[in-house]
């Protein structure tokens, strides 16, 4: 093999070289196989974890529709139906929507851009972990008959431990708070990747635009999520501790905790969708064989959907009482998503007019697509009405839009998908025959639920109810909506018995077997664990259709990155605009830390389930450890790149640059945990000023300690920024000590919010005031204790060799930490210390 | 290439509209919100009160500036010697900042119907 | 009110179907027909003028006319003040699974039934003793939540006398199913008759023997009657043999309906509040049933 240009790679035997780079990224098989972290793997992992939670859904949903096929009737107990209607819509929102969608992405993001992996590969695996986990531990309260009861949305008070004494609301705050831990993890992944690692090239106006549509998705994940995950936090410690957050006795607010669910819970519809039109945008051209035309238009689309589908929160809350102006501002902000979607359907139709569609079975759930999801919009704008929703709100007329709404635009979507990337996951065709069946038989029996279930609410039947009486007109829609819901159902069982059978029965895929455009079908079918063996370069929008032997010339190596005897496994790191080449990333290999690392954070999640807050404690500190020792294997140590040679003409490792994921992955990461604090510190000014028994303790918090702390924490900022600036110049003299010294003073910068904390005399449990104050002091403790604990590993890195002027990349990852941490502590003390002493005092 | 934060080029712009739009969002919203509790306006007064008209004058000056930027973009995405990139930075930046400037008209609105603090 | 959501429901359902019926017939026709190939600059254009026209203007008019139609809808209810001095307040707190009602300033108290006048806007202020509830008569208007800590107001106005069905509308736990309120507007001298019932009645004598020691030292520990207990964790039993249903619509009141609920009420709508109390004897039981029949005004 050449070694003087990795361009040229002579044409030696393409088994040999599949064989060596199978060694560096092949999987392991037996119980190693948990130890993988190859984005193909855990992309299929997650597909087939999320389709059987969704057939673990659909069961409770057939649970549901026979208690409610005849009036009186009493299949279940009525706690035992709210159990099932709560989890039916925690199951299908939470364990199957949004990680099917993100398993879907995960697989085919880096094939689509031309990468061999995703950036942070343990973390793909620690994230299925967590989902798996998470879900089982949700699902398992089923069994236990402690199931959560208060709705998919967990209102307070009735989850609160006053009216739900008790586990049933824990299992829902800590699993599915565990969950997302998967979610955001996966959404840091795709930015981080979709940004960094399109192959060489490839400009941000070049990507497919599904890669578009998931970029916008995980943004909008890494905001949307974290006020869910704060609102879930209070509400357990509220449960727990007592802190009385959405108490109006102890001054909170049981509004706080549905501004905060829907601030996550209208993105999430979007997170939902935004991926489902993504596969619509992918499919359509292919089967109509001719480029979408207005790239710009739909990337227009994405973009303002993603924004606006921020302000539309306060719909869900019209009937709580807010001001007719305010709600009519969310009104129209609603009305509006009308016109970004708008653009990309007619985007697609513009397509079809113009091309010469084939009729397979994706494009027979596409149509089912265009027909249900457009209903469900048209339905979504009318609920958008303030006082058509006053009348609507909360009855089956809801139930119905949504389910037209998601099951239209993520399900048929998916679905059309799950077919199209058949051959992709088994390398054989679907069948055409048993597919179009089960497509006939959901798109019916789902119409036959759902369209008269608009009439059902527009009668006056409220959703959650557990039975009706006769005699209200209720009796003949409910019991159409439980016979669709059946033929919906021998739908689905046909469909999953078409995918079992094709594995055996299908005909082996020919390559490229839809003649696509993009690079995912440049892989073998099924593909090998490193996608291509070689990395091309890519400048055109649809490279499959312009260059067709593209596959071929890849897979004999004739293109980048083709050298593997360093035992690496890389990928291109490119120029988030130009996709130019800036550096090789080198990804971690397979590891059992992922794996010991969500096995703690369930252990964390059953003692807390369990209230054995000791073993709670050491379940903390031993995942705090895994991770820490997970942070260890990088940059120049023996596991990750010790040797930093690359062939010449090859740009640098990342790790030898001042540039790489890590930097992008703390940004994204930080922008999501902005996010959470945002959200407190929002919670922090609404209930100061709605709160309708809001209490100021007499004894305000003196902020003396903090102040102090926060001028520490400035001064070691910069500081650091001196440090990194040096070693920018190439110099790292004394970075030990300076990095020792640091840690110390991050340590006493602590050590002195932890004094404000302890000496502030705070009753948390007595007025949602401390109880908010606790929490933003503990957040600030938490955070600069990490930097501190990191800081000091850094020094210990750098006495290693580990990180030095060879391998300068890491102090500048930790720096962000410091920097953000500063913002934190002055935005603290500005909502805590000078706002009551101020404005907030009257 | 590479272009600064500030430049017209930068990808940056392509978002900004609806920053923008986001900003004046939660100023509307805040801004209600906040009056309402510590000072409201009579009801009798109906739409014709200092609150409306504040947050009607916040809106056209949201709205004036963002119809100001989307022309900008446009214009500059109508030069003749920029490079595919530039072209498709700037025409998206013109369109997300008239998006914005459209869901700032049809969100301003109600002001003219609804009296702020029922 | 109800009547003008009426309409613009319809007017929206039709403006829907078209639309609907609309682009589902352009995409079926779009992947039908077999269009000759055309050129890029073609394609720009014809994009260019489905996207304008369908994705931006049809849906900014569409828009543009529902608000137009629907904001005033929405002002036209809200509680702004009224000409003729304020309208008669009527307060409605929600409870699992009942419905407190008191008519402040007649100094009347109710539950699980609310009477209004006919043709008049009356002012109902709804909150929660527990949870979130929400207050939803469907024929007479929107719904209102009713948040504890909170007094949120919604104005209603009964256009014709008769009797309606409220219902709880936001999901408040078990018995979420059983909270339904009965509306009965009447007219005017109707309903004043039925309030100076109400303020002028004679003194309630208790129910005699054992029957009524039982409900003195039980049952009247949390249910209110008028002279004789102050409860006020149940529903006010002053008046109770004018409802039409016991346990918010669990089972009729009617002389076997109410027997059967003081024995089996935990079966009827399990959950309520109302311990069981299967050691008391039937006999005794029969007894408060035939006192709490006379509490009529």
């Amino acid at each position: 093999m050449s070694r003087t240009s990795p361009r040229a790679a002579p044409a030696t035997d393409a088994d040999q070289l599949h064989d060596q780079f199978d060694e560096v990224w092949g999987n392991p098989r037996g119980w190693r196989a948990l130890t993988i972290v190859n984005h193909t793997t855990i992309g299929l992992r997650f597909l087939v974890t999320g389709g059987v939670f969704f057939l673990v859904g659909g069961l409770l949903a057939m649970l549901i529709r026979t208690q409610l096929a005849l009036p009186g009737y009493q299949l279940m107990e009525p706690d035992v139906y709210n159990q099932v209607f709560t989890m039916h819509g925690t199951v299908m929102m939470f364990l199957f929507a949004v990680p099917m969608m993100e398993g879907l992405a995960v697989y085919l993001i880096p094939k689509m851009i031309g990468a061999r992996d995703l950036v942070f590969p343990r973390l793909s695996a620690l994230g299925y972990f967590c989902y798996l986990f998470g879900g089982l531990i949700l699902l398992s309260s089923i069994l236990l008959d402690v199931a959560p009861k208060a709705g998919w949305f967990m209102y307070t008070p009735l989850s609160s431990q006053a009216h739900t004494p008790g586990v049933n609301s824990d299992f829902w705050l800590l699993g599915i708070t565990f969950v997302e831990i998967s979610a955001v993890s996966a959404g840091v992944e795709l930015v981080v990747s979709i940004l960094r690692t399109r192959t060489n090239g490839m400009t941000l106006h070049k990507m497919p635009l599904y890669a578009w549509y998931i970029l916008v998705m995980a943004m909008m994940i890494v905001v949307g999520f974290p006020p869910l995950i704060l609102g879930s936090i209070l509400l357990e410690l509220e449960r727990a501790a007592g802190f009385p957050f959405f108490d109006p006795a102890g001054g909170g607010d049981p509004l706080l905790w549905q501004h905060l669910f829907w601030l996550f819970g209208h993105p999430e519809v979007y997170i939902i969708f935004l991926p489902g039109a993504g596969i619509v945008t992918t499919l359509i051209p292919v089967f109509c064989q001719r480029p979408l035309v207005g790239y710009r238009w739909v990337v227009l689309g994405v973009v303002t959907t993603g924004f606006i589908s921020f302000g539309l929160w306060v719909h869900h809350m019209f009937t709580v009482g807010i001001p007719q102006l305010a709600q009519a501002f969310f009104s129209a902000a609603s009305m509006l998503v009308a016109i970004p979607t708008g653009v990309q359907i007619f985007a697609w139709l513009a397509t079809l007019w113009l091309g010469r569609p084939v009729y397979r079975v994706p494009m027979l759930w596409l149509v089912g697509f265009l027909l249900v999801f457009v209903a469900g919009g048209l339905t979504g704008v009318m609920l958008a009405l303030v006082p058509f929703d006053w009348q609507v709100h909360d009855t089956h007329f809801v139930v119905a839009h949504m389910h037209y709404v998601l099951v239209g635009g993520m399900f048929f979507p998916l679905m059309a998908g799950l077919y199209y990337w058949l051959p992709h996951f088994s390398g054989r065709m679907p069948s055409e025959k048993l597919g179009r069946w089960g497509f006939w038989l959901v798109f019916i029996g789902f119409n036959l639920t759902f369209l008269i279930m608009h009439w059902t609410g527009l009668i006056g039947m409220p959703r959650r109810v557990y039975t009706y009486e006769s005699g209200l007109g209720w009796d003949l829609p409910n019991l159409i909506s439980s016979i669709g819901s059946f033929v919906m159902a021998i739908g689905v069982a046909t469909i999953l018995l078409d995918i079992v059978l094709h594995f055996r029965f299908g005909l082996p895929a020919p390559k490229n077997p839809w003649h696509a455009d993009t690079l995912e079908w440049a892989t073998s079918l099924p593909p090998s664990a490193y996608n291509f063996v070689s990395l091309p370069e890519v400048s055109e929008r649809h490279p499959l259709w312009e260059r067709p032997q593209l596959p071929d010339s890849i897979a004999r190596g004739e293109h980048a990155l083709t050298v593997i005897d360093h035992g690496r496994r890389e990928t291109w790191g490119t120029d988030p605009l130009s996709g130019k080449v800036r550096e090789i990333i080198h990804l971690p290999g397979n590891s059992w830390l992922p794996f010991i690392a969500a096995l703690l954070l369930a252990v964390l999640c059953l003692s807390l389930l369990n209230k054995a807050y000791g073993l709670a404690l050491g379940a903390t500190l031993a995942t705090l450890a895994v991770l820490l020792r997970w942070s260890w294997e990088n940059g120049a140590h023996p596991a990750a790149a010790p040797d930093a040679r690359t062939q010449p003409g090859e740009p640098p490792l990342h790790s030898r640059t001042f540039d790489g994921p890590g930097l992008w992955g703390m940004g994204v990461t930080l922008l999501a945990n902005g996010a959470l604090y945002l959200s407190l510190v929002f919670g922090w000014f609404y209930l100061w000023t709605v709160a309708p028994q809001w209490k100021v303790p007499a004894q305000a918090l003196s902020g003396w300690p903090m102040l102090a702390s926060g001028v520490l924490l400035g001064i070691g900022c910069l500081w650091l920024h001196r440090l990194v600036k040096r070693l920018r110049r190439g110099s790292h003299d004394t970075l030990l000590q300076n990095l020792a010294g640091l840690a110390a003073l991050a340590f006493i910068q602590t050590a002195l919010l932890l004094w404000q904390l302890l000496g502030a005399q705070l009753a948390p449990s007595e007025t949602a005031h401390d109880a908010v104050v606790f929490v933003m002091l503990a957040y600030s403790i938490i955070h600069c204790g990490l930097a501190a604990v990191l800081t000091a590993l850094q020094a210990w890195r750098v006495s290693y060799g580990y990180v030095g002027i060879e391998a300068p990349y890491e102090p500048i990852v930790v720096e962000q930490l410091w920097h953000y941490n500063l913002g934190v502590l002055w935005i603290g003390y500005a909502a805590m210390v000078l706002f009551p002493a101020t404005w907030g005092g009257t | 290439m590479k272009y600064a934060r500030t430049s017209p080029f930068h990808p940056m712009q392509i978002p900004l509209g609806l920053v923008i739009w986001s900003l004046w969002f939660v100023l509307m919203y805040g801004g209600q919100a906040v009056v309402c509790t510590l000072a409201p306006p009579a009801p009798e007064q109906g739409v014709w009160n200092w609150l409306n008209a504040g947050l009607g004058l916040l809106t056209l000056a949201a709205l004036g500036l963002l119809l100001g930027l989307a022309v900008h973009f446009w214009r500059l995405s109508r030069r003749s010697q920029l490079n595919e990139r530039q072209v498709f930075v700037t025409k998206i930046a013109a369109g997300v900042h008239l998006i914005a400037a459209l869901a700032t008209l049809f969100v301003g609105i109600p002001l003219l119907q609804i009296p702020p603090c029922l | 009110m109800a009547r003008e959501v009426a309409n613009l429901w319809w007017a929206m359902l039709g403006f829907a179907t078209l639309v609907w019926l609309a682009v589902g017939a352009l995409w079926l026709y779009a992947m039908l027909r077999r269009p000759r190939p055309v050129s890029g600059e073609q394609a720009k254009r014809i994009n260019r003028a489905w996207v304008i026209g369908g994705g931006v203007v049809l849906p900014s008019v569409s828009i543009a006319v529902l608000l137009a139609f629907g904001l005033p809808t929405g002002r036209g209810m809200l509680p702004l003040p009224l000409a003729g001095g304020p309208p008669l307040r009527i307060q409605v707190t929600g409870h699992q699974w009942w419905w407190e009602v008191r008519y402040p300033d007649a100094g009347v108290v109710t539950a699980n039934q609310l009477i209004l006048p006919v043709g008049r806007p009356v002012d109902i202020e709804v909150t929660s003793a527990d949870v979130i509830h929400s207050f939803w008569v469907p024929r007479l208007g929107g719904k209102m939540d009713m948040i504890p800590g909170r007094t949120n107001l919604i104005r209603l106005e009964a256009a014709q006398a008769g009797v309606y069905r409220g219902q709880c509308a936001e999901f408040c736990g078990t018995q979420h199913a059983f909270m339904v309120l009965h509306v009965e507007a009447l007219e005017d001298d109707g309903f004043s008759a039925w309030l100076a019932r109400r303020q002028q009645r004679a003194p309630i004598q208790p129910a005699p023997g054992a029957a009524g020691e039982l409900f003195e030292t039980r049952c009247g520990q949390c249910h209110r009657v008028a002279g004789l207990s102050d409860g006020n964790r149940a529903p006010d039993l002053t008046d109770l043999a004018t409802r039409p249903t016991l346990g918010a619509g669990a089972i009729a009141n009617d002389h076997d309906g109410l027997r059967r609920w003081l024995r089996e009420h935990q079966t009827l709508k399990h959950g309520n509040a109302m311990p069981r109390h299967d050691e008391v004897p039937d006999a005794t039981l029969d007894q408060i049933a035939q006192w709490l029949e006379t509490l009529a005004p």
